[in-house]
């Protein structure tokens, strides 16, 4: 019987060390005349690895800009070194020094904040200097290209009369923009919503010349000009470009523009039949409709560098692990010394359980943050409450071994509990550092509950017995 | 324990506190190189460089200076050096002793100053706040629960409740009083304290319950 006893206590005891080996040292495999190990790398979270760092600072150049003989400010790209003599030119700053204010800086930052929610991007930090206006943006994490683009775009919409560059509307004429599409006979036609303020309004209702009647009815009043009017009068007169900063979106007859209510819809493309080409308008015209119901950036800014910077923080590891090793190190002394044999025990399976969980969080692709250190104390703390318990517990001989251990359980609800809370809490947090320590709490609590009945509780019965 | 001697402690750690608030709405944290407004020294190095090198020409130019290094790209081909205030003489020092260590040409040494923006204590707090907010409440309610019969159910709370807004405060107090740089670690070490001391009280009072019904 004792024999018996030895040879299950021996098993026992050599999972555990098997576990603690494949643990803490992996398992190596021969691959292409090397030894791997073919356990998964830990995931590191970007507070460990390293992050991506944009900087974005106030334009400081200048522009040229170029007037006829009227007066009038032209394209810069109809200029030409032929004809350059036909235009008066001015060198101006590319935001005027007025402009340059802490509330506007604090708006950019504001805009920009809105700009990466609609890139669906929440794990950054931006750091704005309130005195230069520079904006230090952090990506801890993936985030989406479009960000080089989009965030220094100005988010100026206007349309503008081809042909006397004249602006009809600009940004401060209306409130939001929406984007839709629409399936015709002769394709899909994709719209922009402007919905005008009252100058907007103003400003639409003063052109005539353009034939467009605010609908009464919400119908389509717009008054036909098809047989009133030649084509090449047509072509010459009723166009307009519909400019996103300084790009042309589009340019559209002013047929293809529709004023119902305090609502102006503008085709900005029409037959559409490719997929791709629908899809890409689309794109771009949501783009255009976010961004400009954002508001324009009331000061223009250029990325000025783009890096990738490394985790600074290699040495605090040093110590939180230095931390760690002292900490076990006490826990297991303390129960050797109060405990013997049983204490001996239980740090051997404590020792297995630490192991079984860094398995698993490699396995399930944990990110482990700074954060997620403090996961670890939690399960330190929850193992040791358990195990203290159950060696308590089974100190007292009216009740059963059985009965001990479920008293031990029992006993420690309330910490498993909290650990619990902690876990679901955490788990939900939009922020990837705080999240992972949600789940590493899981995976431990799940191991800690199992781990013991697995391992502890066998090998505290063969010695009870 | 001596009553008065509680009473003195309580006392003491409530002016700890105050103190702390006090420092907090005047001068703020002291933030380390990483939070703080400086500059960024970036430098390329064409060849690549050792850490400990960068290290050691940096110590030795900007005497007495804290500073940070921050490895830029994968490429081991740029580094930054953060640090608050430095003289023109101290950069010309170190961007000579860079040059000697990698023989590179002074003059053709690519190496940029760069402002630094402070980055706001709210933004690493902030975070914290909702998570810590609700677990707190929802372990207020299950102890709740799990005392719902006992006459002392609020003073427990109550107690919870204190021990956790003391423990914070006096955490936060010794980092502002102390002028402890607010670090990376200083959150998840709050966070950290705040979970264990939450769960030893929680044992602690289950303990009590369980003694007492014996």
């Amino acid at each position: 019987m004792k024999k018996n006893k030895i040879i299950r206590l021996t098993l026992m005891i050599l999972i555990c060390l098997l576990i603690i080996l494949v643990g803490f040292v992996g398992i190596y495999m021969k691959k292409a005349n090397a030894y791997k190990n073919i356990l998964p790398d830990y995931t590191f979270a970007s507070d460990l690895k390293g992050a991506t760092v944009y900087e974005l600072e106030v334009d400081d150049s200048n522009e040229t800009i170029y007037y006829d003989k009227e007066g009038k400010k032209v394209d810069s790209s109809t200029v030409t070194d032929e004809n350059k003599d036909e235009y008066t030119s001015e060198e101006k700053p590319v935001n005027a020094k007025e402009n340059l204010t802490k509330d506007n800086y604090k708006e950019v930052a504001k805009i920009m904040k809105q700009r990466l929610k609609f890139l669906k991007t929440d794990q950054y930090r931006l750091d704005l200097d309130e005195k230069t206006g520079k904006i230090v943006l952090t990506f801890e994490y993936a985030y989406p290209d479009d960000i080089k683009s989009i965030l220094p775009m100005e988010g100026r919409l206007q349309l503008v009369d081809s042909n006397t560059e004249d602006t009809i509307l600009d940004y401060t004429d209306f409130k939001s923009v929406e984007a839709s599409y629409a399936s015709t006979d002769d394709g899909y036609t994709a719209y922009l919503h402007l919905k005008l303020n009252d100058s907007g309004l103003q400003k639409i209702n003063e052109i005539d010349k353009y034939k467009i009647v605010p609908a009464s009815d919400g119908t389509n009043t717009e008054e036909s000009t098809e047989n009133t009017e030649d084509e090449s009068t047509e072509n010459k007169v009723n166009k307009l470009k519909i400019m996103f900063d300084e790009d042309e979106i589009a340019e559209v007859t002013y047929d293809d523009i529709l004023l119902t209510g305090k609502t102006l819809r503008v085709a900005t493309a029409s037959n559409l039949t490719s997929d791709s080409t629908i899809q890409s308008k689309l794109n771009t015209n949501t783009v255009i409709s976010k961004l400009a119901t954002m508001g324009k950036l009331p000061v223009v800014y250029n990325i000025t560098a783009e890096e990738y910077v490394q985790s600074n923080i290699a040495s605090y590891i040093q110590y939180v692990a230095i931390a760690f090793i002292i900490v076990c190190t006490l826990v297991a002394l303390y129960f050797i010394i109060k405990f013997k044999k049983e204490g001996f025990i239980v740090t051997l399976t404590f020792g297995a359980i630490i192991s079984l969980f860094l398995i698993i969080i490699r396995y399930a692709k944990i990110e482990i943050s700074i954060n997620g250190f403090v996961g670890f104390a939690i399960l330190i703390l929850l193992n040791t409450v358990l195990v203290k318990n159950m060696l308590m517990c089974i100190k007292d001989k009216n009740r059963t071994f059985s009965e001990n251990v479920k008293h031990a359980y029992l006993k420690s609800i309330d910490v498993f509990a909290i650990s619990l809370i902690v876990f679901v809490v955490f788990s939900f947090s939009a922020m990837t550092s705080i999240s992972t320590m949600g789940l590493l709490v899981f995976w431990g609590w799940l191991v800690i509950l199992l781990g013991n009945l697995a391992l502890t509780v066998p090998m505290l019965a063969i010695v009870k017995k | 324990m001596n009553k008065n001697f509680k009473k003195i402690i309580l006392v003491a750690l409530i002016l700890l506190i105050l103190s702390g608030i006090i420092i907090l709405c005047t001068i703020g944290f002291k933030k380390s190189t990483m939070y703080a407004a400086g500059t960024r020294i970036e430098t390329y190095i064409p060849k690549g460089y050792n850490k400990q090198d960068i290290y050691d020409i940096a110590k030795d130019s900007f005497v007495n200076k804290k500073f940070s290094i921050e490895e830029v790209e994968k490429l081991n081909q740029v580094v930054v050096i953060k640090l608050q205030n430095y003289t023109q003489d101290e950069f010309n020092k170190f961007k000579t002793s860079i040059a000697e260590k990698y023989n590179i040409d002074v003059d053709k040494l690519e190496i940029y100053e760069i402002s630094q923006p402070t980055i706001r204590i709210s933004t690493e707090v902030m975070p914290y706040v909702l998570p810590v907010l609700l677990l707190t409440i929802f372990s207020l309610i299950y102890i709740l629960f799990r005392n719902i019969k006992s006459e002392n159910k609020w003073n427990i709370l109550l107690k919870i409740i204190g021990i956790l807004a003391i423990i914070q405060g006096v955490y936060f107090s010794l980092i502002l009083i102390f002028r402890i740089p607010f670090e990376i670690y200083t959150m998840p070490l709050s966070l950290a304290i705040y979970i264990i001391t939450l769960i030893i009280y929680v044992n602690y009072i289950n303990k009590n319950t369980v003694t007492a019904t014996k």
